[in-house]
């Protein structure tokens, strides 16, 4: 679930700016006033074809490279020598190390989201309902942790808290409190966005003739605004939920030996105590976890569809008077929030100018080297190379698989039994949009030698890391580019098809043509993902090449100020890579919605 | 034979093996001549606008056949049919400026980019937005957008226009001046169309022939004066707005056929009055006579209460109830004033009566 933090949830109305793209102008052949032609033959075999071909690709890749792997690693879990045998549930049950772990994960999970939610809920005031100068520049600057690698941001907390930092002070380093603090750092965006993107939508009018009906500001809102906001509250607590319970990346690096998640678990029981069963059996576990997360998310984000087609489109939002006791406390906590996002990102910048040596670039010319000691097997550069170009293999599958699934589940058939296959489908896909990248790394080593008997072994494939990291970042492409397919008027494809477009040039000049900005989003956020992908990547990044984030995360393993502050300058570099990345994908968001 | 031939078309929704199916439309037989504007007149969900997409291709036939000059359309897709089809809502494209919708359907049609700007300039002239070409949709008001929705659907020439209650979204003043723009921009481009609305007067501005359709079948189709003058059946009248029916056997048919003149055609029985051919000629006085100003050519027929007056489009109109035939609204004669209460004497505006 680590690459799935690149999202940022708006919730604008899905119209296309009117200039958005022209189709290619046909070399005009001689003209034609009468463009019906007699006979014609009833649409049939080419189209079944085609269709059959748009659902078969994604259902064999992520057939062979989703449900495979985790069916086996489930089976593992199950079975052994061939017969049900539950003794491995019993066994990793019986250890205290198993419970403290799930105890340790939701409990995380759950204060972070509700931390998260507090601090939230009066940001997407500030920030959605709220007009003032440079609002656009803060709401874009505390997305910036969202689009974070974990790694990254798990680096970038340990400069501000480890022995050295400039909050060395408060002892915080390698505690439960830094894994909570990192995971709010994360997931505040996600619900600024989320409750934010419905509230300024919501009509202020209802508010008012709750006052005006004999409601105190404060009753008016709690009896008002806030039901109403309760679906948005309801998703982004659920999904905030998700991405906590399967955080791998950060907590790894934070957590040190005596906090983790089931993930980082799952990790450990692999590579370092080459417990599989335990694995397997904890893998299940978090299966069983995230699907439960999901559950809700969708239920909640059906109801905010709902909500959102009753409401109006809001007014502008009024200034900001900090006169006003509400406004100024929720200013003063988003204020607050502010400077607690830059903290971090201020200190992983600024302790990556130190050297041991002085103040200088020293770190960033020694990332082409193979750090203190030989750390790497290869130069930090090299690194970065790796990561760009699994990151460009990953994201044509992505956003081809992804696309794919939207398309076909975007459709309404009128045949009743094409009807069912398609919400078959739907369910199908949804599936692995809870993905916990940490398994989807281990079913891989799993599942992958010999596959199916066959006499290769892909897990020396040099397509196995960017197979792994479209899996995962698959899910982010269907829910940008779905919901901006599924907005599409059918009737806008009739009025195409009346006028004389066939079935093929109806979607490319309706439905590609609408679409072509959301694409772009999920282009940029599966690149960013895969550029930041650490969880399955670090079961499958062969040792001669390592990409960015398993450089870093190998760089503060060792000892010496040298690597550490390698690591330090090659986040820096992540993070603007990264961050670059999705800000030419947010400008071609546009008016555009989709779900992130 | 020319132009659209519409035969025992049926059309059905949902699932017959469970018991859920909707007969929209059953056993429609109707056709528009070439260069003729037909108007589908019907409440809603009479099944008028499934005819409409059956026609367009749109919807699959349950039974029956759509043919073209007598050629039939079973297996033409949407887009080899050349039907042009408008919406109630336009269905602009998005993504487009007005220009470029317009020309969607002559790109379809591969025309030379010249040709393409000369049309979609003709095209804008005729529905009354020249120089709007380069405008974003979003920009336009609700009547623009579906001017440029009229002038996008006629743009390639399609043999026949099929439109889907394309006024229905606007607002009164707005689809009056509309209708009268949508028909003449037919006749201007000599368009067979297929136009419906619930709105009976739309249907009597736009089309050549009104054919009324109720509960999936058709009722009657003729020229609107004849529609208005013979409705087919009792049902037909009611949806024309006829509020209420005279047995002319009875005794209160009586005054009402003495009324309206010796000679009415064979078969008639019922006289149906529309709202205001009951017109309050003036106060009834006393308990013996009535006064008002009953004349030759126009004699009082009946006499009832006044419940309410209203004031619309500048005229009175009273809601009055007459024995035997109910609550009606009468017109108000120059200079007849009249309040609640009142018992007012009632003359016969004969041309808001059909025979029946």
């Amino acid at each position: 679930m680590d690459g799935h933090r690149h999202g940022l949830s708006t919730l604008k109305p899905s119209t296309l700016a009117p200039d958005a793209d022209r189709q290619p102008r046909p070399t005009p052949p001689p003209p034609s006033p009468t463009r019906a032609r007699a006979g014609g033959r009833r649409p049939g075999v080419g189209r079944v074809l085609a269709w059959g071909l748009a659902a078969g690709i994604p259902l064999v890749f992520l057939g062979v490279f989703f449900a495979w792997p985790v069916a086996t690693l489930v089976a593992r879990g199950f079975i052994a020598d061939g017969a049900l045998d539950l003794s491995a549930f019993a066994e990793v049950f019986a250890r205290q190390r198993t419970w403290r772990i799930i105890g340790l994960t939701l409990a995380q999970a759950g204060i972070a989201t509700a931390i998260a939610l507090l601090l939230g809920i009066p940001g997407a005031y500030v920030l959605h309902r709220r007009q003032f100068r440079g609002r656009a520049a803060v709401r874009a600057f505390v997305t910036v942790p969202f689009v974070l690698p974990t790694v990254v941001v798990g680096v970038a907390f340990r400069s501000l808290l480890a022995t050295g930092g400039p909050l060395d002070f408060l002892g915080l380093d390698g505690t439960f409190a830094a894994i909570v603090a990192a995971l709010v750092f994360f997931n505040y965006a996600l619900v600024v966005r989320t409750v934010g993107g419905l509230w300024e939508h919501l009509d202020p009018r209802t508010e008012q003739a709750a006052r005006a009906l004999g409601a105190s500001p404060l009753r008016a809102f709690a009896s008002v605004t806030l039901p109403a906001l309760a679906p948005a509250i309801a998703s982004a607590a659920s999904l905030v939920f998700l991405f906590c319970a399967t955080a791998f990346g950060a907590v790894l690096v934070l957590g040190g030996t005596r906090y983790g998640t089931i993930e980082t678990e799952i990790w450990i029981q692999t590579t370092q105590f080459l417990d599989l069963r335990a694995a397997s059996v904890l893998s299940v576990v978090q299966l069983v976890i995230v699907a439960a997360a999901l559950a809700v998310a969708s239920r909640a984000r059906r109801t905010r569809e709902r909500a959102l087609s009753l409401s109006e489109p809001a007014g502008a939002a009024r200034p900001l008077r900090l006169r006003s006791g509400v406004d100024a406390a929720a200013a003063g906590v988003t204020a607050l929030v502010v400077v607690l996002i830059a903290l971090p990102l201020v200190s992983l910048v600024v302790r990556s100018l130190r050297t041991p040596t002085g103040w200088g670039i020293g770190n960033y010319t020694a990332l082409g080297t193979t750090g203190g000691s030989n750390a790497l097997t290869v130069t930090v550069w090299e690194a970065a190379a790796n990561s760009l170009r699994i990151a460009l293999d990953a994201t044509v599958m992505a956003v081809l698989v992804g696309g794919l699934v939207a398309l076909v589940v975007s459709r309404r058939p009128r045949r009743r039994s094409a009807r069912r296959a398609v919400s078959l489908l739907d369910a199908v896909f949804m599936l692995p949009l809870g993905v916990s990248a940490v398994t989807v790394g281990f079913g891989f080593l799993l599942t992958l030698d010999h596959p199916f008997g066959l006499d290769v072994d892909l897990r020396r494939s040099a397509l196995l890391v960017p197979i792994a990291q479209a899996v995962v970042a698959v899910p982010l492409v269907v829910r940008t580019v779905l919901p901006v397919l599924r907005a599409i008027d059918p009737r806008l494809r009739e009025a195409a098809a009346t006028l004389g477009a066939g079935p093929g040039r109806v979607l490319a000049s309706v439905d590609l043509a609408m679409t072509v900005r959301a694409l772009g989003l999920a282009v940029g956020f599966a690149f960013a993902v895969s550029l930041g992908e650490f969880g399955a990547t670090s079961f499958l990044a062969r040792p001669d090449r390592p990409t960015l984030p398993v450089v870093i995360f190998k760089l503060i393993g060792r000892p010496g100020a040298e690597n550490h502050g390698m690591a330090l300058a090659a986040s820096v570099l992540l993070a603007l890579v990264t961050a670059g990345i999705i800000a030419v994908a947010e400008r071609l968001r546009g008016p555009a919605g989709g779900e992130l | 034979m020319d132009g659209l031939m519409i035969d025992a078309l049926s059309v059905r929704y949902g699932d017959a093996r469970r018991g859920a199916e909707v007969r929209a439309v059953d056993g429609v037989t109707l056709e528009v001549q070439r260069g003729e504007v037909l108007a589908l007149l019907g409440p809603s969900g009479c099944g008028k606008s499934s005819v409409l997409r059956a026609v367009a291709g749109l919807e699959p036939l349950a039974a029956g056949s759509v043919s073209w000059d007598g050629a039939d359309l079973a297996g033409v897709p949407v887009h080899r049919r050349g039907f042009g089809l408008m919406f109630q809502d336009g269905q602009l494209f998005p993504h487009r400026d007005v220009a470029g919708n317009v020309e969607y359907g002559l790109r379809m049609a591969r025309i030379p980019r010249e040709q393409r700007r000369a049309r979609v300039a003709e095209l804008l002239d005729v529905v009354g937005l020249a120089g709007y070409g380069a405008r974003a949709v979003a920009t336009l008001s609700g009547g623009e957008r579906q001017r440029v929705a009229l002038a996008r659907a006629l743009a390639p020439r399609p043999r026949l226009l099929l439109l889907d209650e394309p006024l229905s979204a606007l607002d009164r003043a707005l689809r009056e001046r509309l209708a009268d723009d949508v028909r003449s921009a037919l006749v201007a481009t000599g368009t067979t169309a297929l136009f419906v609305t619930h709105d009976h007067d739309e249907a009597a501005t736009v089309g050549d022939r009104v054919a009324v359709m109720s509960a999936g079948r058709l009722l009657q189709a003729a020229p609107p004066a004849e529609l208005w003058r013979r409705p087919a059946s009792r049902e037909v009248a009611e949806f024309l707005g006829y509020q209420a029916f005279v047995d002319l056997d009875s005794a209160q048919g009586a005054a009402i056929r003495g009324a309206l003149g010796g000679d009415l055609p064979a078969g008639v029985r019922v006289a149906a009055l529309a709202e205001g051919a009951l017109v309050v000629a003036g106060l009834v006085v006393g308990p013996v006579g009535m006064s008002g100003s009953g004349s030759a050519e126009a004699p009082v027929v009946a006499s009832g209460t006044v419940l309410a007056t209203a004031f619309r489009r500048g005229r009175t109109e009273l809601s009055v109830r007459v024995e035997g035939l109910g609550r009606v609204t009468a017109a108000a004669a120059a200079g007849a004033v009249a309040a609640p209460g009142d018992e007012v004497a009632l003359t016969l505006d004969r041309k808001a009566v059909a025979l029946l």
